[in-house]
């Protein structure tokens, strides 16, 4: 492990960049015990979010327990490939996010910058094949398909073909909504609760994630470049609440999808 | 050697913030212009000691609308048979289907009580309100950590309490605090009452979770040069035990009330077992934090205690490593006994199994109380109205203590349990141990807070009238709970009557008491003018002026002695004639215990 | 206000256990906060490749393994308990998720307080999940008090009565008679071809039969739901319950289930 080691240096224009320029709070006695008290902070903050998602963990045990047979039926209609996929795009934002920091660190804006986009992507890329992939076809039987291979077929189709209906497929809905005619469990309504509240929650997370990472790219467009080697207490800080969110995915993704 | 030494621009980063501000050495809250500033800068400040304020009123507005409602409640049981609630509270209460049921009226009353109470009053009553005044101070910090963060605790709360009052405005719940589905799932089905006071709980909980994680970075980080751990005065150990319940617990309850809105507006079946749910799911999701929480409530008042007695019996704390771990002993224990509150829906294993952790909790509690009683043995005991708070509390949080030892015993609980006698318990260490603390810390730092002298006999009338008024109105609530009273009743059977009337009688005296005291507070504001440090007290707070300037002290202090180092040192701003040290021959000999 | 002048006399000092004078202004509470600047980590590029590689590794021995226990499950005609599929997933994604927070997160570099922090928190979450599964046995008896009033997955329905079947059989009927013009046939057919697919993408052990070779019992499903008779005749503790409810003989029974 290196250490920080920085050449100051101007922006755009003679202006000293944000990084520089930047004052602590005038009631912590240095910027590094600022950094210090920000991240302990932060931690706290995670541990309150593991302890939300710590009542989602919970109720999927507890009824798991008492409902073994439901939850491996509901689980089978889950395709542990979308399910792998969103895990590797999770995973993968979160290296680019961690590099993303490292730049910082050495100041290399531009790869920097470059890594909260691509980090962006995969979070977009996240919620989309939630959406499309899982919800929406499980939600109401339209299948999402880019190939448009249904167009023109028997079956009923949208927007040209870009989604197309399965008859049965759809109506599995949490708790008093469910409507799938084909479940062999009388809990597995109980089983869609908990999958769309747990994903659910932590898709919300994974929005204000992308959020605080937006927040961050904002701040570091040139001309105004506030985190560079001497200050990057809000990159950090952005990067630590979307691991947090990576890693109640690593737990979801078997919890979810790989029962049987 | 001396106690404090000016440092100012000795520390790196500290030379030139100092003089960046014009005039900063008036008190805290001096005008700033006009009105209209005036509000703003309170609207938008970051001062600690301006957000503690904010939160005092705050609580006191709800103390006083919470308390209204505990008198229609006992109002309402004055007869056997339901009078007061359908005829008076009706027209307020509008609904549908309820007006003119007494019945019905009384469930929200004594619910909106209890979570306006609960939620808006006690939770943050001592962390909240006197906490963010006094924890820089008492550290010798500037600020909290996160001073902004700290602003937006404050709406949070106000905007939760917002929801909260709009709930109340179109009606009001009957679930009980509690939330118990299937109550609070089936009840009041088309309109959104329940989901408003919900919501309401849910977001008041976040801005305590932010306070708390704000109390714990700032104990850590921001404690003044040379003050180590054991050094800090006991109310800070006891806040920061609590803001660690707070950042670990209030989670779950955020997320149990989030499950319970989406219960109630997508019918997602969780904890209602009309959707397939588990109501006892409930239960455990409900008391893992609201145990806990009730440490929330007791633990600053417990601290508040450790500060009134050595300061006012000018004696050194007894037993301060033991107090300091007994906070932090009672937070460990607080996440294992949640179970009590469920002896009669759980299995015969799970109930023992509480059972026997709950004991427990007596241990560091009853740890804090002899230590208490022993610094004041032989203490020079200066009786005002702090000390004579601080006693109380002594007489009645025992009470409550003790009478949940039996409440946590399997075989007397299940006779117990839902009856007057929990009613009892909880209001003798809630009421008789937070609230009793809460107002003679009040008493106790309202001169540094206002730089003003409360008046010490109408101190003490309101405190003696408070402690008869509510012995009077509770005692009489362990009887009839013994005899079988059942809680959350508008009707009873006539033989209770008489207790139900003494209770009653019980609650306006507490009723007078609190008034004498509001009087007090507000004449005193125009009263004596206090000195930095009326009682001679060595804790940080006391070396800021009386009101305390903008940026607490004018030089951030050095600590080189203990909080509770009575008769070694002089106190701050005092003479040693007024408080002779202990090694001196000429030194009065109240003070000689190291 | 007289701060500048001494206050107290000389003895207390080490009786307090503060080395008199021997204080750092700079580092006032002895962590290293006043003395590590410039001396913030960085996590190598490499360390960070690493670490991704390893995780994605993870990621597809994870699913190897659940796919392969179904397969050897059905290869060889045995039976699993659910636990070995519980807790192979979970070990690995404990692996991954230490992963993640000592290196994505910097834990391993960073202040302990914050790993303190960490590990309390999922200390609370091991007291809470720990402690909320030790009455689970009791559940079954609630329920069949209620059992009257609810049925098997909820039935109260908004805005509508409250149906007097469990939802799931409910919507099935529903659906077979608005959708299917009640074809049995086709209703079966559909069912065989959805599940057929799902073995695509969900590998599930799928015979439920005893063989010759083993015997398996179908836990978690309700006994008798979908069949005609109540199953409170199934001897789960709550029949005697149910002799006293006027309601017990048209309405099924909720049960814990097994
Ligand atoms: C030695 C300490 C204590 C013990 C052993 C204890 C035990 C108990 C038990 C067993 C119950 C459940 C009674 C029942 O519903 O059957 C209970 C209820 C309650 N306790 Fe305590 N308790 C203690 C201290 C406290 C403190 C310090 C507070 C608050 C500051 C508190 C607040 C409450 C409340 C609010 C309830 C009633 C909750 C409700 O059902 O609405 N207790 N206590
Ligand atoms: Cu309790």
């Amino acid at each position: 492990m290196s250490t920080i080691d920085f050449k100051p240096g101007l922006i755009q224009g003679g202006r000293a960049p944000g990084y520089e320029t930047y004052k602590h709070a005038s009631h912590f006695r240095t910027k590094d015990e600022e950094f210090d008290a920000c991240k302990t902070g932060m931690w706290l903050f995670l541990a309150t979010e593991v302890l939300l998602f710590a009542g989602i963990f919970v109720w999927y045990s507890i009824y798991r327990m008492m409902y073994p047979d439901a939850f491996r039926n509901g689980s089978s209609y889950l395709d542990w490939r979308w399910g792998g996929l969103n895990t590797v795009v999770l995973l993968i934002s979160s290296y680019t996010m961690a590099m993303s920091i490292n730049h910082f660190q050495h100041n290399r804006q531009k790869e920097a910058r470059r890594n909260l986009v691509i980090t962006l992507v995969c979070g977009a890329l996240f919620v989309a094949i939630k959406l499309l992939m899982e919800y929406i076809p499980k939600m109401t039987g339209w299948h999402f398909d880019p190939t448009m291979s249904h167009a023109g077929g028997e079956a009923l189709t949208k927007f040209g073909g870009l989604f197309y209906f399965e008859q049965g497929y759809g109506g599995k809905l949490p708790g008093i909504l469910f409507s799938y005619p084909f479940a062999t469990d009388p809990h597995e309504n109980m089983w869609w609760s908990l999958y769309y509240t747990g994903t659910g929650l932590h898709a919300a997370h994974v929005l204000i994630g992308m959020a605080l990472i937006a927040r961050v790219w904002w701040f570091s467009r040139p001309g105004v470049e506030n985190y560079g080697p001497k200050h990057y207490t809000g990159v950090e800080m952005a990067g630590l609440y979307w691991h947090i969110v990576d890693l109640i995915w690593i737990f979801l993704f078997p919890l979810l999808y790989l029962i049987h | 050697m001396s106690t404090l030494h000016p440092t100012s621009g000795s520390i790196p980063g500290h030379a030139d913030d100092h003089h960046d501000h014009h005039d900063h050495h008036g008190p805290y809250y001096q005008s700033k212009g006009s009105f209209w500033t005036n509000v703003w800068d309170w609207c938008t400040t970051v001062d600690h000691k301006k957000i503690g304020v904010m939160y005092l009123i705050a609580v006191l507005i709800f103390f006083f609308i919470g308390g209204v409602l505990a008198l229609a409640v006992r109002t309402e049981l004055l007869e056997p048979v339901r009078t007061v609630a359908g005829q008076v509270t009706g027209q307020f209460f509008k609904s549908d289907e309820g007006i003119g049921k007494g019945n019905e009226i009384y469930n929200r009353l004594f619910t909106l009580h209890g979570a306006v109470m609960v939620f808006m009053v006690i939770i943050p009553s001592v962390p909240a309100a006197l906490g963010n005044f006094l924890l820089p101070l008492m550290l010798g910090a500037k600020d909290v950590a996160f001073p902004r963060l700290n602003l937006l605790s404050w709406y949070i709360y106000f905007f939760g309490s917002m929801f909260a009052g709009l709930s109340i405005y179109f009606g009001g719940v009957d679930t009980g605090w509690t939330f118990y589905t299937p109550y609070s799932t089936t009840t009041d089905p088309d309109q959104s009452r329940v989901i408003l006071m919900v919501l309401g709980a849910f977001i008041m909980g976040f801005s305590s979770i932010l306070t708390g994680l704000n109390f714990i970075v700032t104990v850590h980080k921001l404690r003044a040069p040379g003050m180590g751990w054991f050094d800090m005065p006991l109310f800070i150990w006891a806040i920061y035990a609590t803001s660690i319940i707070q950042v670990l617990a209030t989670p779950v309850i955020g997320i149990t009330l989030l499950l319970l809105i989406l219960e109630r507006v997508f019918h997602i079946g969780i904890f209602d077992p009309g959707l397939g749910g588990d109501p006892v799911l409930f239960q455990h999701f409900f008391w893992f934090y609201s145990h806990p929480v009730v440490y929330v409530m007791i633990l600053p008042g417990m601290g508040i205690i450790s500060e009134i007695i050595p300061v006012h019996a000018h004696k050194k704390i007894f037993g301060y490593r033991a107090i300091a771990f007994a906070s932090l002993g009672i937070t460990a224990v607080s996440f294992l006994v949640w179970g009590h509150h469920m002896f009669s829906s759980s299995t015969e294993l799970a109930a023992t199994i509480f059972s026997a952790l709950t004991f427990l909790v007596a241990i560091p509690t009853a740890v804090k109380v002899f230590n208490w009683i022993l610094t004041l043995y032989k203490g020079s005991i200066a009786m005002n109205t702090p000390m004579l708070y601080a006693l109380i509390f002594l007489f009645l949080f025992s009470i409550g203590g003790l009478t949940g030892l039996p409440l946590g015993a399997l075989s007397t609980d299940l006779h117990l349990t839902d009856s007057y006698f929990v009613v009892a318990h909880f209001h003798y260490v809630m009421m008789g141990g937070t609230i009793i603390a809460f107002v003679g810390g009040l008493h106790h730092w309202w001169p540094k807070m206002t730089g003003r002298m409360y008046n010490e006999f109408w101190g003490m009338t309101g405190a003696i009238l408070v402690f008869i008024g509510f012995n009077v109105t509770f005692f009489t609530q362990f009887i009839m709970g013994v005899q079988g009273m059942p809680r959350r009743y508008a009707t009873y059977v006539d033989t209770f009557q008489i207790w139900h009337v003494v209770s009653t009688i019980g609650s306006y005296i507490l009723l007078v008491g609190f008034l004498v005291h509001l009087f007090n507070f507000i004449a005193s504001l125009r009263g004596r003018v206090a000195p930095a440090n009326p009682w001679g007290a060595l804790s940080l707070e006391w070396y800021a002026a009386s009101p305390p300037i903008e940026h607490n002290f004018e030089h951030e202090p050095i600590v080189k002695h203990g909080p509770y180092d009575y008769g070694e040192v002089v106190p701050f701003h005092c003479s040693e004639e007024d408080y002779p040290l202990a090694d001196k021959p000429a030194g009065a000999s109240a003070h000689t215990v190291h | 206000m007289n701060h500048n002048q001494p206050l107290r006399s000389a003895h207390a000092a080490d009786a307090h256990g503060h080395a008199p004078g021997g204080f750092d202004e700079t580092n006032p509470h002895g962590t290293a906060a006043g003395h590590h600047a410039h001396k913030h980590v960085i996590v190598s590029a490499f360390t960070n490749r690493v670490v991704l590689a390893v995780l994605l590794t993870f990621t597809a021995l994870t699913v190897g393994l659940a796919n392969a226990e179904v397969w050897i499950q059905q290869y060889f005609d045995i039976h699993f308990p659910t636990w070995v599929n519980v807790s192979v997933a979970m070990s690995i994604a404990t692996v991954k998720a230490a992963l993640v927070v000592m290196y994505f997160m910097q834990l391993r570099y960073d202040n302990p307080i914050n790993t303190v922090i960490f590990l309390f928190s999922l200390f609370a979450f091991a007291l809470f999940l720990g402690f909320t599964t030790i009455d689970l046995d009791n559940r079954g008896k609630v329920y069949a008090y209620k059992g009257g009033e609810v049925q098997v997955g909820g039935n109260r329905i908004v805005g509508a009565k409250t149906l007097d079947k469990p939802i799931v059989q409910q919507r099935r009927e529903e659906f077979l008679k608005s959708v299917l013009a009640g074809d049995q046939a086709k209703f079966d057919a559909m069912k065989a071809e959805l599940f057929h697919h799902r073995q695509n993408y969900h590998p599930r052990v799928e015979h439920s039969v005893s063989t010759s070779g083993t015997s398996r019992p179908r836990g978690g499903t309700t006994p008798g739901l979908f069949e005609a008779k109540a199953p409170a005749d199934d001897g789960h503790g709550h029949g005697a319950d149910h002799k006293h409810d006027s309601n017990s003989a048209t309405k099924p029974a909720s049960g814990s289930g097994h």
